[in-house]
């Protein structure tokens, strides 16, 4: 049976258009693993379309890319995607990937609860630096490379077949590494002066519920 | 490990810091190169002088930025970077 990944991708500020850009990447690693991708883009990362998606095309994978609060995530122009004691029950028996702010606290604890689910997400703050001047083609800046290659990690090692917990460990090394590099002498001391919050991001990617799960 | 030194501060109730954290962490933010932006919260976009800003004016956004900051200092302090080598290793 085809595996179906569900991810959302709004564009609506260059945050959301970062993370849109750099979710194509891992594209090609979905397609050749034989997963089928529905791809919510722009508008279509809407409430109505991924609760439909969730609900009668039963995704086993969920990524979303979008703003988020302790309870929420949200899709195309903030609209509220997945609620804490709202609709987080159609999360239940997936593995979803929440590349937004502080999602993990509430939702992504609410929705690991839920038998056989795992939530992999931040539980505070998702700070993304980048260049001002990459801002009309995100997917080559380097600098927002440090913080996003690690991030699309979790989905990729996901694809590859690794369990949950190890594509948060993988993950998390990943970040450790470009933050060994910035430490390098090598590296301009003003470049080393963004490893604080890689560091953060590190730290406060968390995995809620089934460690063990793999899609 | 435990990475969670301000576990009591909440994300939209952070830890107020006294003058001394905000000059030190303007200090420390002068240091990040010009031209980038930093993307913070739901869809918060600061330039470095904008960061600056906002530390100094004590406002949310600074908030957050200092706690991102002491985080870091006390993470260092507390030998954060060499726990993870050797978790890592």
């Amino acid at each position: 049976m085809t595996k179906r990944l569900l991810l959302t991708r709004p564009d609506h500020d260059y945050a959301t258009r970062y993370l849109s850009a750099w979710a194509e990447k891992f594209f090609d690693l979905a397609k050749k693993k034989g997963c089928s991708i529905i791809d919510l883009r722009r508008e279509r990362a809407n409430f109505k379309e991924v609760e439909s998606v969730l609900q009668k095309r039963k995704p086993c994978f969920v990524i979303i890319n979008g703003h988020g609060d302790d309870d929420l995530v949200t899709g195309y122009k903030n609209e509220m995607l997945l609620r804490a004691g709202f609709n987080s029950s159609l999360l239940q028996g997936k593995i979803t990937y929440a590349i937004s702010c502080r999602s993990a606290r509430v939702l992504g604890e609410e929705a690991g609860q839920y038998e056989n689910t795992a939530y992999i997400g931040y539980k505070d703050d998702f700070i993304l630096i980048y260049l001002e001047e990459c801002r009309t083609r995100p997917a080559e800046d380097k600098l927002a490379g440090l913080f996003l290659d690690p991030s699309n990690l979790v989905a990729s090692s996901l694809l590859k077949g690794h369990t949950a917990g190890k594509s948060v460990l993988r993950a998390r090394q990943e970040f450790f590494r470009n933050i060994q590099k910035l430490l390098t002498s090598k590296t301009k001391t003003e470049d080393s002066s963004i490893l604080r919050y890689l560091l953060w991001d590190m730290k406060n990617l968390t995995l809620c519920g089934n460690g063990d799960k793999k899609i | 490990m435990d990475f969670d030194k301000n576990k009591n501060a909440d994300a939209k109730n952070p830890i107020q810091y006294d003058d001394n954290v905000k000059d030190l962490v303007v200090a420390r933010l002068e240091t990040l190169p010009s031209g980038v932006v930093i993307s913070i919260g739901s869809g918060k976009e600061l330039t470095k002088n904008e960061a600056i800003q906002s530390v100094k004016e004590g406002n949310e956004t600074g908030q957050k930025m200092m706690e991102i900051e002491m985080s870091f200092l006390q993470g260092l302090k507390d030998g954060i970077l060499y726990d993870e080598a050797f978790a890592f290793n």
